[in-house]
Formats: C-alpha cells, structure tokens, sequence
C-alpha cells in the first residue's frame, strides 16, 4: 500500500489545462505566475489577466491553476 | 506654456533637476508639448567624438504621468558598430543622436526625470 | 449655489462615527477642496474626515456639544498648511429625512467662523448638521457672504442628495416621459431633467450615449470633441450621413443637432475642443456626470483626474479586438468602467498607459523618429453594436445611480467578452500612493484645482524661457 499521499502527488506533478482566451494551455505543474501564464497562452506581458472571479493576476503573482479554469488576457486599451 | 504657467509637477522637476546637476541645466523652449531641456557637460564613452556632449530631453506637460522618452545627444557622433538604442535623427533643427533607453515599468508615483536623466547619463558614459 | 459634496467612501465612515448605538450627538471636521461656481457659490469637495473623540467633542458653552479648540486649532492648522477649507460637522440623532441648524449651532459659528477664515485662509468655511438623510448647513466666504447649503452631494454608486427635508421634491410628468416615469416616478424624472451630463467624445460610442441620454431627459448636455465627420465614421455615428461626410462636420456640431430633434428643451453646450486643453477640461467641471468615449490615453488621464479631483463621477467606456500577429482574433470585448472617489481609478487600475501618454505628447516629427523600425500604425476596429453594448452598459449604471437603485455592485468595472456572452467584474485595488485617488498629502484627490489637471496648459506658444536662474526661484516659490 503507497503511504504516498494522492493529493501531495497531485499538488506538483499532475499537468492542469486551463483556458486563456478560448485558447487551451497545459501546465506541468498546478502552480504558475502571472508572466508565465501569459508566456505560455503567447499574450504581451503588458496584458491584463484576470482569473474567473475578475481578480487580475500581475505578472510576479503566482496562483494555484485549477483544471478547465477559464482566464481573460485584455490589454484594456480599448477604443470608443 | 509660459513661465507663469508651468504646471506645479514641471516647476518642482525642473527645481529637482538644477539642485541635482547645479549649473548644468538650461531651459531651452516650451511649447504645446511641454519644456525642451538642456544637460551640458554630459561624458559620454570612448566611441564618441567628442567625449563631451549635451543631453537633450522634453520634459512633457502632464509629467510625471508620461514618461521623459527619448533623449537626444546633440554635438557628439558616433563611431563603431551600431547600437540599437542609438539612432541619427534630426530634432527639431538639429543633428542629434536618439538615445532609445525606455524604463520599461514607468510608475509616475515612484519614477522621476532625475533618476531617469541619472541613468541614462550612466549608460551614455559606458556605451 | 452652495454645496458640500463627499465620497461615498467617506461618507460611510463620517455617517457610522456620528450614528452610534448611545443615540448622543458626535462630531468631526473635515478639509475640503474648494471650487467656485460660475453661479457665485462654491462647490466644498472633501478629501480628509477627522472623526473627533468625545474629548474633542464634550459639552459646550454655546449648545449641547462644541468642537474644543485645541482640535480646531490642529485640524486648522492643517487645513491652511493644505490650502483646503474646514467644514465643521455634528449629528441630529434622530432627525431621519429633516433636520436644520439649531440657534446654538448658528451662534456658535459666529463665535467661531471668523477665526476659522482667518486661520485657514480658505475661501469658505462651512457647517453642517446631519440627520441620519438629510443635512443643512450654511457657507461663510471671505467676501463676507452667509449662505445656506443647498444639499450634501453623496457621490458613490448611487448619486444622492441630502437637503434639510423641508423642500418638496420637484417632479416632472411630461407625457413623453411616461413610460419611463412608470419606471423611477416623476421625481426620478425630476432628477434627470435637473441633471448636466458631460460626453467627452462625440464619435461611435459618444454619439449613442448622447442619444440616449437625450431620449431618457436629462436637462443639459456638454458635448466634448474636435474631430470631423468622415466617410468611415458613418457606420457609427448617430445622426451623420453623407452629406455630413461631404462637408465635414464637426461631430459636436452633429450632436445638437440631433439632441435637439429629439428634446429641443434640453441646453446643449457644443464643445469643439480637446479634454487635454486647460480651457477645455474647465468646460465640464460643473457637470453632474461625465462619460468617456474616446480612444487616447491622454484623455482618460485627464477624465479620470477631473473625476477624482472634483468628485465628479465618470463611466469610461470603449471596445476592443484583440488580434494575433497573425491576423487571428484573440478576444472581442466591451468595456463599461465607474470611476468614483476613491474607486474604480483607471490609474489604479492600470489602465492609463504611459508609454501611449508620451507617444500622444510627442510631436509628429519625433514620432516618425520613434518609429525607426517602420512598425505600420495599427487602425483598431470599430462596430457599432461593439459601441452600443457598451454605452447601453454604462447609461444603465448612469441611470439607476441617477435614481437611487443602483446595487454597491454596479459600480464595478464590467467586461463582456462578446464572443462568449459571458461577464466579468473586475476588481480595482486602490494604491495609497496614487496621484489622484491616493490618501497620501501629494495625491490631488478632491483638491477641486484646475491647475493641477494634467491638462496641456492655455498659453501654447513657444518661446525662449531664459536661464535657471529664473526657474530656480519659480521653484522655489511654488514649492513656498
């Protein structure tokens, strides 16, 4: 019998696909920062990303990513 | 823009940069876009001709909200290899060299031209 | 007309300090920025509220309660070091909906009010007794003018007006109103009709807020723009046809025209003119609210100072597609975003970008330098039903705010992605050390000063200024 928690084995190494834009990324590992986000889903870093709830994430912040969670990247220039 | 009427942000920056380059600063022109500014005796690196030149900025009217960007040397060349930042333009009559150094994180709450024109004085005299 | 006018923000802590469960009378002062009227009287914008202790508040000589003079002379002090004006404030437990000052609160300001002038050297100095909705008050100016306070302006999701109660309300039940008074009533009608509403921008999103802001009544329209009418606005300005594209009307021009087709009763001010200019931004500085619809960083930088610096209460709106290098469209969204005292600031939010600031500064010969690696400029899209989402968005924030329905909520800033139908309310995180909205002495939140707009000033001629010897002491003077 593994003494091996399932859940700690979850926390580091179980990829997690999430959703910026419509666009599906995978992550190794359930953790990223806000830069690394953005990298991945290929959006300039000077975007505004906001998680589910409308929070933004700023570039240095490092958040728990859960699976399908669905990100906004706007560069909130918008025009009139 | 008149004397009389420069913006509070722009008398205490232009304050802030004679008390740190005492002697060294000259006013030059304002205008629509805010105060053209002169840093005599700026040392620059070997690979310019002459070692001595002069920084030029525009210190714009709703500083410290817009960035100073870019500066220019006017009466030095260069000679070497090309550097990115480091572009022959003429400005505003004149033959000048456009140093492109961008502070990529401009916080008007924190940033200021004299740190700004600190930096890039440092940069000019290595590069 | 004499009003003092506070953020909600502020206004809650002032309100839970006087309100308490002893039922007894509390009192604070305030610092307030002042702004004079073009009809005479002045606009007290508060930006400090000193709540006072029971020992600063004990038993007086005049009345029930006095401000004791040891924290008369430490918040005076301050508000002449500040250059602002003392409001001195205290509570009517009990008073609900009507209130009024007492003859010990009129003699003790008589007692007092003198002084203050002096010590402060303000323009005003004011007070004011609050029942738990309603307020009098009354305004000493240095010319020697006594008046009352016309009404406590409460500026927060909801826009509200606290009077002394004994006035009724005025109403409005014009048939053309009627099914939207079935809605708000007539005094919900009353209010629009008495409300200046300022549209900086006049284009695709600007032209349909006036539209609708003509239809629902309001009372009087200030329409900020410089740009002409041309064959590729037709799709989205309300209002222009060719004929217009063929002569170039000014797009201000376009906007009485059609304000007045749809209400001739409603005064539009045509503003031809660039938010950015001195003389421009001070246009709009009496108005009730403001909206935002344009494309430049320059003028939400100055919109937002006008909103934090006068509380005046601002919805910025816009449109956008975001677009892959290669062409491939990554999100289509629209934009409705409250600015309020303390909330919501688009400098907070990050949304005043500084490099696009300078660009706008910059003239066109050192754009093209700029531009030395031949990026083409980028035309963004527009669409009419992009705009029309948008400004719908923001006149329902504007109308339930207007009359008094508007959840705490609905003065976040909301971003609807369009292709997904779905919304998102964004939280703002208010930076201490902001310059307009910020608690620090530097920020200019509520100081109620042209001057320190960051507007491109009057006088735009350029001239040789002279040497730093003469700058020096224009520093020095101002710093002074």
């Amino acid at each position: 019998m593994s003494t091996e928690s399932p859940h700690h084995h979850r926390d580091h190494h179980h990829p997690v696909v999430i959703f910026v834009n419509r666009r599906e990324i995978e992550f190794a590992e359930s953790h990223a920062t806000g830069f690394e986000i953005k990298h991945r889903a290929d959006v300039p870093e000077t975007f505004k990303l906001f998680d589910p709830p409308g929070d933004e994430v700023a570039n240095e912040e490092r958040i728990e990513l859960h699976e399908h969670e669905r990100f906004t990247a706007i560069s909130g220039q918008d025009v009139s | 823009m008149t004397v009389d009427t420069l913006p509070p942000d722009l008398a205490q920056a232009i304050g802030e940069l004679e008390q740190t380059f005492s002697g060294r600063i000259a006013i030059e022109a304002s205008d629509a876009s805010g105060v053209v500014i002169q840093l005599h005796d700026v040392v620059l690196a070997e690979r310019w001709t002459p070692r001595l030149g002069s920084l030029w900025f525009v210190l714009p009217y709703n500083y410290p909200d817009a960035p100073v960007y870019p500066y220019y040397i006017v009466g030095a060349t260069l000679s070497g290899p090309g550097v990115p930042a480091l572009q022959p333009v003429v400005w505003r009559g004149m033959a000048a060299i456009q140093v492109s150094l961008r502070q990529t994180a401009w916080d008007p709450a924190r940033d200021t031209v004299v740190g700004c024109v600190l930096q890039t004085q440092s940069w000019l005299r290595l590069t | 007309m004499n009003e003092l006018r506070i953020g909600a923000v502020d206004h809650h802590r002032l309100h839970e300090h006087l309100f308490q469960p002893d039922r007894d009378e509390h009192g604070a002062l305030l610092l307030a920025g002042q702004q004079l009227r073009s009809d005479g009287g002045i606009n007290l914008t508060v930006r400090e509220v000193h709540l006072l202790s029971s020992a600063d508040f004990p038993p007086g000589v005049h009345g029930y309660r006095q401000l004791s003079a040891a924290s008369l002379a430490r918040v005076g002090n301050r508000a002449a070091d500040e250059k602002l004006a003392l409001v001195s404030a205290h509570s009517h437990p009990g008073s609900g909906t009507r209130t009024g000052l007492s003859h010990d609160d009129v003699a003790a300001h008589e007692a007092v009010f003198p002084h203050l002038l002096d010590i402060t050297g303000a323009d005003a100095v004011c007070g004011v007794a609050f029942g738990e909705s309603s307020a009098a008050g009354e305004v000493w100016r240095r010319d020697g003018h006594r008046g009352s306070l016309d009404h406590v302006r409460l500026v927060g999701a909801n826009l509200t007006f606290l009077t002394d109660g004994a006035t009724e309300p005025t109403r409005d039940s014009e048939a053309r109103f009627d099914r939207q008074i079935r809605l708000f009533g007539d005094q919900g009608q009353a209010r629009l009709r008495g409300m200046h509403v300022g549209v900086i921008g006049a284009g695709g999103g600007g032209s349909i807020l006036i539209e609708q802001l003509a239809h629902l009544g309001v009372g009087q329209i200030s329409v900020v723009d410089f740009d002409r009418v041309q064959t590729h606005n037709l799709s989205r300005i309300m209002g222009a046809g060719d004929r217009d594209a063929r002569k170039q009307t000014k797009k201000v021009d376009i906007a009485t025209r059609q304000v007045r087709r749809i209400d001739p009763q409603i005064r539009t001010n045509a503003i031809d003119g660039d938010i950015a200019d001195a003389r421009v931004a001070a246009a709009v500085l009496e108005c009730d609210y403001l909206f935002l619809a344009t494309d430049t960083a320059t003028a939400r930088l100055v919109a937002n100072a006008i909103a934090q610096t006068f509380l005046i209460p601002l919805i910025q709106i816009g449109a956008k597609v975001e677009s892959r290098p290669s062409g491939e469209i990554d999100q289509i969204y629209t934009a409705v975003r409250p600015v309020l005292p303390r909330r919501g600031c688009l400098a907070c939010a990050g949304l005043i970008d500084p490099q696009q600031l300078q660009r706008e500064t910059a003239t066109p010969e050192e754009r093209r330098n700029q531009n030395y690696l031949g990026t083409p400029e980028v035309i963004d899209p527009s669409v009419t039903t992009l705009n029309a989402a948008a400004a719908a968005g923001a006149l329902n924030v504007f109308l339930m705010s207007a009359i008094g329905q508007a959840d705490d909520d609905l003065a976040q800033h909301r971003i609807t992605l369009t292709r997904e139908g779905t919304s998102l309310a964004t939280r703002v995180v208010t930076r201490p050390d902001c310059r307009w909205c910020g608690g620090s002495d530097p920020s200019r939140f509520a100081r109620a000063d042209l001057q320190l707009l960051p507007c491109r000033p009057t006088v735009a001629a350029a001239r040789r200024v002279g040497t730093i010897q003469r700058l020096a002491q224009l520093a020095r003077r101002l710093r002074s």
